[in-house]
């Protein structure tokens, strides 16, 4: 397996332990369909999360948030709305959340979190 | 956090102080520039941004807003850089809270770092001035042009990093540079240089010392353009304020080299005939005033060579500027006054072939040609220039005299004349003859008894009111060129004289 892979793996690992710890339900990892893929689909409360992860081993080329552009932002809104078709559940809120992993290569990573991104 | 650094930028000729407000919020890394900003203006994000990583500063990985106030109005070019940064820079506590106020901040940044001159910072610091704020962070390009505006404290910076330092209190900013010394083209050509012309020497340091318009009417290569191009070397240094105006007036309009001082000299334009209308009156474009010859020409010469060439809105558009020392260019949304206070110098030939001069022998043009060749200059135009000079053919007897009077001899009398003619008119909003408004000419300044009755003679051999005005006005200027305290009969005699035919450029 290719380490970027590995590394991006391992992130979304730390990212849903991460929203466990915050008290928040992880529903689904890994949700593929035509258009793509939801790395963490959670709820908090009456909100549906999907959730974007980002794992980066040094903000050498900047901050792992730069990555999401707004067509990521547009396409992740997009899948959003297929899993909601797809699982024929009916949220009030929807939110796109994202989360930035930066982990060197010592000491535990360091996780930013935003809610709510638009 | 939001932070508020103020920055100008120059629509016309005339700054605008604009609130720069910047707010990092919680949110992906993005930036995005609002009030109604063009692009080099929106282009600035990413100057700043570049600019703020190379100088050892730390972009914030955040939703970045820069709000730009007032908002309604449309700001160009590149000043708004460095405020920006500063906002940047303030709002992630990068430098201390409170280093930007009462201060503004003018300036292109490079993707490395280093401030650059903004060609408008004059009539930015004026701007800021009148606001109220004393304190100016500029290039070291621009510092001389900040440092003539009284009551400025000009801060000198050579890069973001620099001013970064200079904030915090660790550094300390630059030394004004010295003037870059341009030589003028008026120091190169000189009166020394002009052979015979007796009348043509004296009409025109009658014109310098009086600021009135002068035309000059005769066939090709007598000298006509050569006698133009040396007005601006007889008239005195721009007294302060106008040497304010005229830099911020060539700032803007891109015409000094970066590290210019003070336009001191009077500016001399010579459009070409075939400028269009809005090249010599200026025009608004996008909410952005560029000036024209005559504005460029303020506090100077306008030469228009071969004028009955010129279109005729280009030569109507005059007639306004040349009563009221402004240019008003009128849209439908806006209006926008621009200075134009010139001395016109037009030059003629009397008809198409160029030879209906003096009897006029060579002459081959048609009565009617000749007519139509005259027309193209209008009356009201023709009116308003006092001094109409027949420029000859020098003789050879003239051509072999020697050296003739130089410049800088002629420029001390048309200065003692000057001051003559301020001094009278101490407290008045003009201080020469040529700009005596009529109504004051009438009531105030009419010549003695003896210039009275010799005009009074001229007026009923066909001379106009108006043109008895300008008889007057000129009587005036050479009084003070012969040091006495009031127009004579001869003055009167001498400036009917300069006056010329009424016919204009027509010799009938």
């Amino acid at each position: 397996m290719l380490r970027k892979d590995a590394l991006g793996q391992y992130g979304e690992e730390v990212a849903a332990r991460y929203l466990s710890g915050l008290g928040m339900t992880v529903i689904e990892r890994n949700w593929r369909c035509e258009t793509g893929e939801i790395d963490i689909v959670a709820s908090e409360n009456n909100a549906l999360v999907v959730c974007e992860v980002k794992t980066r081993s040094s903000e050498a080329f900047g901050s792992p948030f730069e990555a999401i552009t707004q067509r990521k932002l547009r396409r992740l809104r997009q899948l959003a709305t297929k899993w909601l078709e797809a699982h024929q559940i009916y949220a009030p809120v929807v939110r796109i959340d994202v989360i930035g992993i930066v982990q060197g290569s010592i000491g535990s990573p360091r996780i930013k979190h935003l809610r709510g991104v638009e | 956090m939001v932070a508020q650094v103020l920055g100008v930028v120059v629509p016309g000729v005339a700054g605008l102080v604009i609130n720069v407000e910047v707010e990092v919020a919680a949110g992906l890394p993005s930036v995005g520039v609002i009030g109604l900003a063009d692009a080099a203006v929106g282009e600035s994000k990413w100057r700043v941004r570049s600019a703020i990583s190379n100088a050892g500063c730390k972009w914030p990985a955040a939703r970045v807003t820069i709000g730009l106030s007032p908002a309604d109005i449309p700001k160009h070019g590149t000043s708004l850089d460095l405020p920006i940064a500063v906002g940047v820079l303030l709002a992630t506590g990068q430098i201390p809270e409170g280093a930007a106020q009462d201060a503004t901040f003018i300036g292109e940044l490079g993707l490395d770092g280093e401030l650059r001159p903004f060609r408008a910072a004059l009539p930015a610091a004026i701007a800021a001035k009148r606001c109220g704020i004393s304190r100016v962070y500029v290039a070291p390009g621009s510092a001389r042009q900040v440092a003539v505006v009284p009551g400025v404290e000009v801060v000198v910076i050579r890069d973001l990093g620099h001013l970064v330092s200079v904030l915090r209190g660790e550094a300390k900013p630059d030394a004004i540079p010295d003037a870059q010394l341009v030589t003028p083209a008026s120091s190169i050509i000189d009166m020394r240089d002009l052979r015979g012309h007796a009348h043509g020497r004296f009409a025109l340091e009658v014109a310098a010392a009086g600021g009135h318009h002068l035309s000059l009417l005769g066939p090709p290569g007598v000298g006509k353009t050569m006698l133009a191009e040396r007005l601006p070397t007889i008239l005195p240094d721009l007294d302060e304020q106008t040497a304010i105006d005229v830099t911020a007036i060539h700032a803007v309009a891109g015409r000094l080299p970066p590290g210019a001082g003070l336009v001191r000299r009077p500016p001399f334009q010579a459009p070409h005939h075939s400028a269009s209308a809005t090249a010599l009156l200026g025009t608004v474009r996008g909410h952005r005033a560029i000036p024209g010859a005559l504005t460029l020409a303020h506090g100077g010469v306008l030469f228009l060579d071969e004028a009955p060439e010129f279109t005729r809105p280009s030569l109507e558009g005059l007639r306004q500027p040349m009563e009221s020392g402004i240019v008003r260019i009128m849209r439908a949304a806006e209006s926008v006054d621009l200075p134009a206070r010139f001395q016109l110098v037009i030059a003629a030939n009397p008809c198409p072939c160029g030879h209906g001069v003096g009897k006029g022998a060579s002459c081959r043009c048609t009565a009617m040609a000749k007519r139509r060749y005259s027309e193209r200059l209008s009356g009201p135009l023709r009116d308003r220039i006092d001094i109409r000079l027949e420029v000859l053919r020098p003789t050879m007897a003239e051509l072999a005299a020697s050296a003739a009077e130089g410049s800088a001899q002629i420029a001390t009398r048309v200065g003692l004349a000057r001051t003559r003619a301020a001094a009278r008119f101490t407290e008045l909003p003009w201080s020469l003859n040529a700009h005596l408004p009529a109504g004051e000419l009438r009531r105030h300044w009419a010549p003695d008894a003896g210039g009275c009755a010799l005009l009074t003679e001229a007026e009923r051999g066909g001379l106009s009111l108006r043109g008895a005005d300008r008889v007057v006005r000129v009587a005036w200027t050479l009084a003070d060129l012969c040091e006495v305290d009031m127009p004579g009969r001869e003055h009167i005699a001498m400036a009917l004289g300069l006056r010329g035919a009424d016919g204009g450029p027509q010799n009938d």
